[in-house]
């Protein structure tokens, strides 16, 4: 296994060093390339005061070096070890300790290193948060989806996550801005950003006036949960009334909402989300009824709490950063949502009808049994694998949702970069990428030998 | 314990027949009831709705459907889901074929045998259900019982997951026991002894065994009774003996006339005495690859060192168990391998040595049908450009329309209708798929044929006809012939001469009265040994 | 035992099974309608979205004067279309069709970059002017009388408006766009960007990964190995990014990012061919063919490849509506291709300035989805379909 690790570790050097060489010879085939007169174009500047720049462009960046040699003094100055540079671009001598020098962007006069450092949480935060998010709602309808097959459930849920992979994601990114982040609809996420102004200045955690209001929305929330989880155990005629009617009473509240809605789209509301919890609560998968009636009784709880509440509530750091969130991390979630439920169903139905699932039902073994204990861990294992390449798809997919939701991400970074041809900058951020889709790749593999006893890297 | 089943009735929609149609059965404690049919008839049918584990759409009906056992009686036709379940591995147990997929891969195999127990005798503690299912391991004579218990099935061979298979379905030591063809899949001396410890757990427990299978050695080795079947329905049954020596259905009959070992070897010219192929030290050696660096550290010996020798005009059959390397042999004497030493001498020429265009003209002699029919034809290309293309590329035949004609007369030769031409792979059976196959194999005009397992997964009566059609064809068209095969009643009737392999070697060889009457080796007497046999 | 005879159903080829599978399913029929439905407005776009009009009758007698204004492309288009009509009714003999098809296309070419001249100069308020003048007698005006460069100048500084807003002076039914020019109007013409970009990006991608992709399932050994480095170099950027820097260092142009989205988007088809070709190589009919002593070219193109194209065609289809996304991600980035009418540059500008135009998110961003999900319920019947025709 140590053998395995070690031989891909190596192998990811060869691949970092092809990529590098794929854009850098992109960047350098292009027209205009990379010169210092694309670099001083857009500023204003007397010829004299061009020259003398792009003088000092040439002798600190080497853009007046042939291509593949400009291309080794990038290598040399990432390289930990290497030959030392001056501060006139020169060559010094060898040195073991030399450290890793990413250089300077064009663009901001800063170094990458810096740009990166300050960019890469954010964008990191973004996709660590979807990745759950996407599982967790992914293998609970693919699962009730496979359980059910044939089902209304089933064909609805599978024309709808067709139709939501279909939607592109700045068309979502921009509806779910244009309903939820404007003042024409509900005013209820922020636009843009990570963190409101005041933001900064918040303490940590959110803060009420007094304790009795913290008390009311503890009891809000609790209640509402419980009441919902209990709800989920009933009998399905029960449940289902329940559900149905409590989607009533949110959407009406959704559509009250609305600042300048009429009757029918608070109808239209109501009748909508009484249908969606209605199913949900008919599901056969415990998880999927008791998340769908728990949130809606948190939800209302919470509500009920907040009308209820005398001072003031200040937000606080966390709160804030998460309300800033939501949408950007749906925007990001939900076309993996899509093709990964679908992925689950699949995988799902064909375990259900394999040799050992029938084996397990000539032993005796119920068939929620037989789901859980046998057919689950062998469906998720084509999920594993299909991990590796949601990473890359996730980096793409920050790079629209930090545009459109103006999050000064990786993502946004990328296009900066691009667009202004910023070589330092486009160069580290390809290697970034690359080594973490090759990481991607490796964890993924590793994580598929763990659950898997048949798979042994000898 | 008994079980009782009358005008027992299974339909699917949308089929046009009932998979069962009115099957009546009677089995008691203690005794073991043979099914035996071609594929089709619907016995494995009849055993999933006697487990319950019917697919949903299918509909049962029964006019008595019972089983009586330790805790009672019950109308299995009557029971709701639950109730049947219950009964399922704790009364009644079902083993099935293909041991490689009917485990749980992720899970150890201790572990999917003490389910059993927690299921249905849910007050034993784990220690004392490990202690059970170690006891259990070593009755179905696992080696080492203590440590198998926590080993993934992907590390047994067949046979030990048949018998881990058989120890999950004893654990609760039901009254019944259903067997769907359990060692089909197994080499014919591991089928041997699993069919030798079921005899004994049987004598042991006095559970009834229902055992189903389409092959009456199997039938002669352990039934008490036996029931044929036939799309559906049960055309003759008795005790064995009976049954065995005067069948009286005609088809009873006609499944027992067409076992090769009941049919005495046709009259044919007898096999010139000088060499068609001559293999000497062949030896097929794959590459093991470890390390950081892929490097080289041993090889899987695959084939090492054959000789053998196919007369002119002769049939030399070629017989092993898996594993063996007779498909390899096979493979490399049709370069589909590269021989790593030795060499293939065919008139007078190294055929391990040739490349290029020059195998390729050679390559019109030695032609090759497969074993598995639906894998053989390309579904995409007519029957017709099956077997006119491989005369094309040869040169044989003036134009297309010759070349047609020419296969016109292949598709009598081997027995199907003329205007298969412009028809497509998927419209025809296995049986005529292999004769597809045997012409376009023909379509050369070879005068060398490896025949590769190629009735191994026909049914008997099928296979009766493909043999002949070999033998017909040797005897016409001057053909000699490698037949490889793991079936020892096929070579009795086919074959001349035999070799037998054993780990890339072989072992024994000789004429076939020699070598299946009174063989030397003891491997050889094993395996003659363990072959079950009608008579 | 039962050995039935071959049915009458013997005689349909496994092509025209499969097609007929696919045309059973209703998802396929949904997802052909509408992609027909694109590809007769991208075809017909002069004719159905022009400020010119269709007829006129004046002094002079007849004139067309939209016939005028038409471009090379367009009469390509049109030669593509008649060529596709033709091989459609010609279908039972595929050569026949094939020759026929090529020839109409080439002369179509021919005469349209020789005989169509458009002037280079166009003012669109022309005709209305001349309306407005008197000068004709009757005027046939296209369904949307409005080019998707007409900027309205003799309406003034329009800018933005919502569907219908400035009825009945003028009818814009999808409303406008930033510039004044009416959105229908570019829709329409935008389909020829959607699609051409789809199709065209597609099929690059499809014939270097079923090249690559074959050649390493095929041979194995170090050409796999070198080959499977090369695929695992293009997958590791994130394609987005690649496709970026192609276009902002090389250029807007709309051929280019064809080729250029065809370039990022082939690996995924090599891996499918590649694995699809390691089973063939153990599939008996295969080492028949070997045995027979068959060239390498036929066993390659008449054994294996027909047999392993099913998930590739699979994945193509999904393949198209991701082609046709990028584009659109990239139109939104600004990135877009130059002087053309995409819908990505026009959902782009949805939001601007905090108010939320509806309509441009809404139409051009409902033609997106349709035509995406058109292409994945496509793919999802192939694959529905293919799979039930393998079972």
């Amino acid at each position: 296994m140590h053998a395995y690790i070690l031989r891909r570790l190596l192998l990811m050097v060869p691949t970092l060093f092809g990529i590098t060489v794929v854009v850098f010879a992109i960047m350098v085939a292009a027209p205009g390339g990379v010169s210092p007169e694309t670099l001083t174009a857009g500023q204003n500047l007397d010829p004299e005061a061009r020259k003398a720049l792009e003088a000092y462009y040439n002798r600190r960046y080497g853009l007046d070096d042939p291509a593949p040699v400009q291309y080794l003094r990038w290598l040399n100055s990432i390289a930990p070890v290497g030959f030392t540079v001056a501060a006139d671009g020169s060559l010094g001598a060898f040195s073991w300790t030399k450290g890793m020098d990413l250089g300077s962007s064009f663009r901001y006069g800063r170094p990458v290193a810096d740009l990166i450092a300050e960019r890469l949480p954010i964008t990191l935060l973004l996709n660590a948060l979807s990745i759950p998010l996407v599982y967790l709602v992914a293998v609970t309808v693919g699962l009730q989806a496979a359980r059910e097959r044939g089902s209304a459930f089933d064909t609805g849920s599978g024309l709808a996550l067709l139709a939501l992979w279909s939607v592109p994601t700045m068309l979502a990114g921009v509806l779910f801005i244009g309903f939820f982040a404007s003042d024409q609809y509900w005013q209820w996420f922020p636009t843009a950003g990570t963190l409101s102004r005041e933001g900064a200045a918040m303490t940590f955690l959110p803060h009420w006036g007094t304790a009795l209001d913290a008390l009311k929305v503890l009891a809000g929330a609790g209640l509402g949960v419980a009441a919902g989880l209990g709800a989920a155990r009933l009998s399905r005629p029960w449940r289902v009334g329940i559900g149905a009617v409590a989607g009533l009473l949110l959407g009406g509240a959704w559509g009250a909402a609305l600042p300048d809605g009429g009757w029918t789209s608070l109808a239209a509301l109501a009748a909508a989300l009484a249908a969606l919890l209605g199913g949900a609560a008919s599901a056969s998968v415990p998880a999927l009824r008791g998340v769908a009636l728990g949130g809606a009784g948190l939800l209302a709880g919470l509500i009920v709490a907040a009308a209820v509440m005398e001072a003031a509530f200040v937000r606080g750091y966390l709160l804030d950063r998460a309300w800033h969130l939501v949408l950007p991390v749906l925007t990001l979630s939900y076309g993996g949502i899509a093709f990964l439920a679908k992925l689950t169903r699949s995988s799902v139905l064909e375990n259900l009808h394999s040799d050992y699932a029938r084996t397990a039902r000539a032993k005796g073994l119920p068939e929620s049994d037989v789901l859980w204990r046998h057919v689950f861990r062998n469906s998720l294992l084509p999920l594993v694998t299909v991990a590796a390449t949601l990473l890359p798809a996730l980096l793409s997919g920050s790079v629209i949702v930090e545009s459109i939701f103006s999050i000064e991400g990786m993502g946004k970074l990328a296009v900066e970069a691009v667009t202004g041809r910023d070589r330092e900058l486009v160069l580290s951020i390809t290697l970034i990428s690359g080594l973490l889709t090759l990481a991607g790749y490796l964890l993924a593999d590793l994580l598929y030998a763990v659950v898997d006893p048949r798979v042994s890297y000898e | 314990m008994e079980l009782t089943v009358a005008d027992l009735r299974v339909t699917f929609p949308g089929a046009e027949e009932p998979a069962v149609a009115g099957v009546d059965l009677t089995l008691a404690g203690g005794e073991t009831l043979c099914l035996v049919g071609e594929s089709g008839s619907g016995k494995s049918v009849t055993a999933l709705a006697l487990m319950g584990l019917l697919p949903g759409r299918a509909r049962m009906s029964a006019g008595i459907l019972t089983l009586a056992h330790g805790g009672g009686t019950s109308d299995l036709a009557d029971l709701d889901a639950e109730a049947h379940r219950r009964l399922r591995g704790r009364r009644m147990a079902m083993i099935f074929q293909e041991p490689m997929t009917s485990l749980n891969p992720v899970m150890t195999v201790g572990e999917q045998v003490r389910e059993v127990l927690t299921i249905h005798q849910p007050g034993i503690s784990a220690a004392e259900g490990r202690a059970r299912v170690e006891a259990v391991f070593a009755q179905v004579r696992l080696p080492e019982p203590n440590q198998r218990y926590d080993e993934y099935p992907h590390r047994l061979s067949g046979g030990q997951r048949q018998r881990v298979m058989i120890a999950m379905a004893l654990v609760a030591e039901p009254d019944l026991l259903i067997a769907d063809e359990p060692t089909t899949a197994l080499d014919v001396t591991v089928q041997a002894e699993i069919l030798a410890l079921l005899r004994d757990l049987q004598a042991r427990n006095g559970m009834g065994l229902l055992f189903i299978t389409h092959d009456f050695g199997v039938v002669a080795a352990i039934a008490d009774r036996v029931a044929v079947m036939r799309r559906g329905a049960i055309v003759e049954s008795g005790d064995r003996q009976t049954l065995l020596r005067e069948p009286r259905h005609p088809y009873s009959r006609a499944l027992l006339d067409a076992l090769p070992e009941r049919r005495p070897r046709p009259a044919g010219p007898k096999p010139g005495v000088e060499a068609a192929l001559e293999v000497r030290d062949l030896a097929v050696h794959f590459p093991v690859r470890r390390g950081v660096l892929r490097r080289t550290v041993g090889h899987v010996r695959a084939v090492d060192g054959v000789d053998l020798t196919v007369r002119r005009g002769g049939i030399t059959a070629l017989v092993g168990e898996s594993g063996s390397g007779k498909s390899t042999v096979a493979r490399a004497i049709l370069r589909l391998e590269r021989p790593t030493t030795g060499s293939v001498w065919w008139e007078g020429e190294d055929l391990a040595r040739l490349d290029g265009a020059e195998l390729r003209r050679r390559r019109r002699h030695l032609q090759a049908v497969f074993q598995d029919p639906y894998s053989a034809l390309n579904p995409r290309l007519s029957v017709a450009t099956m077997l006119t293309e491989p005369m094309a590329v040869h040169g044989l035949g003036r134009d297309a329309a010759d070349r047609l004609a020419r296969a016109r007369r292949l598709l009598e030769l081997v027995d199907l209708p003329a205007d298969s031409l412009d028809r497509y792979a998927h419209a025809f059976s296995g049986g005529q798929r292999q004769r597809l196959g045997i012409a376009r194999a023909l379509a050369l005009e070879p005068r060398f044929l490896v025949c590769d397992e190629i009735t191994s997964a026909l049914d008997v009566s099928v296979q009766a006809g493909i043999l002949d059609l070999l033998l017909r064809l040797r005897a016409e068209e001057g053909l000699s012939l490698l037949f490889i095969t793991h079936d020892l009643g096929v070579v009795g009737y086919l074959a001349d001469e035999v070799a037998v392999m054993e780990a890339g070697r072989i072992v024994e060889h000789g004429t076939t009265d020699q070598v299946l009457r009174s063989p030397r080796e003891a491997y050889t007497q094993r395996l003659v040994a363990a072959v079950p046999r009608v008579e | 035992m039962n050995e039935a005879g071959p049915q009458e159903v013997a005689r349909v080829t496994p092509a025209r099974a499969i097609a007929r599978a696919i045309f059973a399913r209703r998802g396929a029929r949904l997802g052909l309608a509408w992609i027909a439905l694109v590809a007769l407005l991208a075809v017909f776009a002069p004719f159905l979205a022009s400020s010119q009009p269709l007829l006129v009758v004046g002094e002079g007698g007849f004139a067309s004067p939209v016939l005028n204004h038409l471009a090379p492309e367009d009469g390509a288009l049109l030669g593509v279309f008649l060529a596709v009509l033709v091989a459609w009714r010609l279908a039972r003999r595929p050569r026949v069709a094939l020759v026929t098809a090529a020839g109409l296309v080439t002369v179509a070419l021919i005469a349209s970059h020789t005989l169509l001249e458009p002037p280079r100069l166009v003012a669109h308020e022309q005709p209305r002017q001349t309306v407005a003048a008197g000068d004709w007698d009757w005027v046939v005006w296209a369904p949307v009388p409005w080019s998707p460069d007409d900027y309205l100048r003799d309406y003034g500084h329009t800018g933005l408006e919502a569907p219908l807003e400035a009825a009945p002076t003028r009818v814009h039914w999808l409303g406008t766009e930033a510039g004044g020019s009416d959105l229908l109007a570019g829709m329409i013409h935008a389909t020829r960007v959607a699609l051409g970009i789809g199709l065209v990006a597609t099929g690059i991608a499809l014939v270097i990964g079923v090249v690559i992709g074959g050649v390493m399932g095929y041979f194995s050994g170090i050409v796999d190995i070198l080959g499977m480095r090369v695929v695992e170099v293009v997958e590791a950027i994130p394609t987005l990014f690649l496709l970026l820097i192609f276009v902002a260092f090389f250029g807007r142009d709309l051929y280019l990012m064809m080729v250029i989205i065809g370039l990022t988007s082939w690996s995924v088809y090599a891996r499918y061919v590649r694995a699809e070709f390691l089973k063939l190589r153990q599939q008996e009919y295969v080492q028949a063919a070997v045995v027979a002593g068959l060239p390498l070219r036929s066993i390659l193109f008449r054994h294996m490849l027909p047999n392993g194209m099913a998930p590739v065609l699979v994945t193509a289809s999904f393949g198209v509506a991701s082609a046709i996304l990028a584009e659109a991600t990239l139109s939104f980035l600004g990135l877009g291709p130059v002087d053309t009418p995409t819908w990505g540059r026009m959902l782009d500008q949805a939001v601007q300035s905090s108010t939320f135009n509806w309509w441009m998110a809404l139409f051009p961003g409902g033609a997106i989805f349709c035509t995406v999900f058109a292409y994945n319920l496509l793919g999802e019947a192939l694959r529905d379909a293919m799979d039930s025709e393998a079972a």
